[in-house]
């Protein structure tokens, strides 16, 4: 190899290697400026803002809004921040303009929530982000805690957690009026006989009477939001309201599964008299084994004596 | 005096006497603690308790099944029939013995037979006890075990009180038994001369 050639390749590779670079500097500078005459004109002041880096990727940027279509006055070249309009959201989301009250009524609105509160119209890719779980940030910004610590109680917690917004089984946010206004079931989801035949199997390993429990139970009456799942004895014991209410309606017959099968309630037997003549009889009975086999002994040794 | 030996008790007959015997051991032991809960904890919860009195009761009517078409089927529940004869005479003979006699050292009043293998005292009490008590005991059990499905007839009895009391007063009665029944197996010739005979069937009896 000659020494030309070197040089000519060292050449290339600079050349290469700078075009690189250049290219890195490219997409690192900034979003591709779009062909809106009004955004360039923005663009010269806020292109480094993280609000400009977010709006390409906006729902609202492709649907093709510009900066002055929400923020009036910012068209003036040496507008002050005073001097451009925030837009209210109901300007285009009239539906929100006809629910207007009820958004006012709810929990949210009076805690002093809006619409910027949860939504970033900046950024957003949708009004409701295709992730639930990237939603759900939303609401632990003020709801404390670990969501999938406080879902444990529920089957499948993470599918869920992945698969639906919170106010999918909690009220909707926006007009949700308290606390208790937030009750959901699974069998609102999943109704009638469709998760019951696939939770039966695991069910019925340990349930007895399958089937009357499934009709007669919500998921939730045993997987509690707070606490530990409930077990038989939660329900059925000799001091459950069950068990009152079946002893006063049949006396001590009842179709309960387990006051069935565990059935035996402590002092229905005691009879003080009978278990007296019990253990008196008992008593007899050794007194048999006692006395008459003293007796034995005795006689036997005195033939002994007698016959010597 | 010559020894004699008798074939008591066929294989059949000594293998339902030892599984009965072991049931009423276990359903008199945890029968204690289902009925003194409070206090009593040999089978440490009530539900092990009651899961091992269940376990032995269905063992007892298997048993009790066994007994009583074993005996039906080949004509052995003669042994069991007491007569007129043993009802009265026989009765005072065979107590009069165990009042008086055996003190003296003077034989068993009825030696045992192949065709007549139990004294009078013992047919009237095993009669009594295999006819009536037994029955009475598994059924109430039973009873017991599915109130649901019998809820006609304990109400018709008088409800799981009546039942309960049944249980328990017949029970007391099988206890007191057995264990007068366990005093007696020592009154053979030697101290487990009868219990050896119920487990080989082969009793030596005295002829003379």
């Amino acid at each position: 190899m000659g020494r030309g050639t070197m040089k000519k390749i060292l050449f290339f590779d600079i050349v290469l290697l700078a075009g690189l670079l250049l290219s890195v500097g490219r997409v690192n500078a900034a979003p591709a400026v779009p062909e809106s005459g009004t955004d360039q004109a923005c663009l010269r002041c806020h292109a480094q803002t993280t609000t400009w880096k977010q709006w390409t990727h906006s729902a609202h940027y492709k649907a093709g809004l510009t900066c002055t279509m929400c923020h009036k006055g910012a068209d003036k070249p040496d507008h002050k921040a005073a001097d451009v309009s925030k837009p209210a959201c109901t300007d285009c989301h009239y539906y929100w303009k006809d629910k207007a009250a009820e958004f006012k009524d709810s929990i949210h609105a009076k805690k002093g929530l809006n619409c910027t509160s949860c939504h970033n119209p900046h950024a957003d890719t949708a009004m409701a982000p295709a992730n639930p779980r990237q939603f759900a940030k939303r609401c632990t910004r003020c709801h404390k805690g670990n969501v999938l610590k406080l879902h444990a109680f529920m089957p499948h917690a993470d599918m869920h957690l992945s698969q639906q917004s919170c106010f999918v089984c909690h009220s909707d946010v926006h007009t949700v009026l308290s606390k208790k206004d937030n009750t959901v079931t699974c069998s609102s989801c999943h109704p009638g006989k469709t998760l019951v035949k696939k939770v039966l199997p695991r069910h019925k390993a340990f349930f007895p009477r399958i089937a009357l429990h499934m009709r007669k139970l919500n998921c939730e009456d045993c997987h509690r939001p707070k606490g530990p799942i409930k077990t038989c004895s939660s329900c059925h014991s000799e001091k459950s309201i069950l068990a009152r209410a079946q002893q006063n309606k049949n006396g001590w017959i009842t179709d309960e599964p387990v006051l069935q099968k565990y059935g035996y309630m402590v002092g229905t037997n005691h009879v003080k008299w009978l278990d007296i003549i019990g253990i008196l009889m008992f008593a007899g009975a050794l007194a048999v084994w006692v006395f008459h086999g003293g007796l034995r002994i005795l006689a036997a040794m005195m033939r002994k004596g007698g016959k010597r | 005096m010559s020894h004699k030996r008798v074939y008591l008790h066929p294989l059949t007959e000594r293998i339902w006497h030892w599984i009965h015997a072991l049931a009423v051991v276990m359903l008199a032991i945890t029968g204690v603690q289902l009925h003194w809960p409070g206090s009593i904890h040999w089978f440490g919860s009530l539900k092990t308790a009651m899961s091992i009195h269940e376990f032995f009761g269905a063992t007892l009517v298997l048993d009790f099944l066994l007994w009583l078409f074993y005996n039906l089927f080949s004509g052995r529940i003669k042994h069991y029939i007491p007569t007129m004869f043993d009802l009265t005479k026989g009765a005072v003979i065979q107590a009069k013995f165990y009042g008086l006699g055996i003190f003296q050292g003077k034989p068993h009043p009825f030696a045992p037979t192949e065709d007549n293998k139990f004294n009078p005292l013992q047919k009237t009490s095993y009669f009594g006890l295999m006819a009536f008590l037994v029955p009475l005991l598994l059924a109430s059990g039973i009873l017991y075990m599915f109130p649901v499905r019998f809820a006609g007839i304990i109400k018709a009895i008088g409800g799981m009180t009546v039942l309960g009391l049944a249980h328990t007063a017949i029970a007391f009665i099988v206890v007191a038994f057995v264990t007068v029944h366990l005093y007696l197996t020592t009154t053979g010739h030697t101290l487990f001369e009868e219990i050896m005979t119920m487990i080989t069937g082969w009793k030596e009896t005295e002829e003379d």
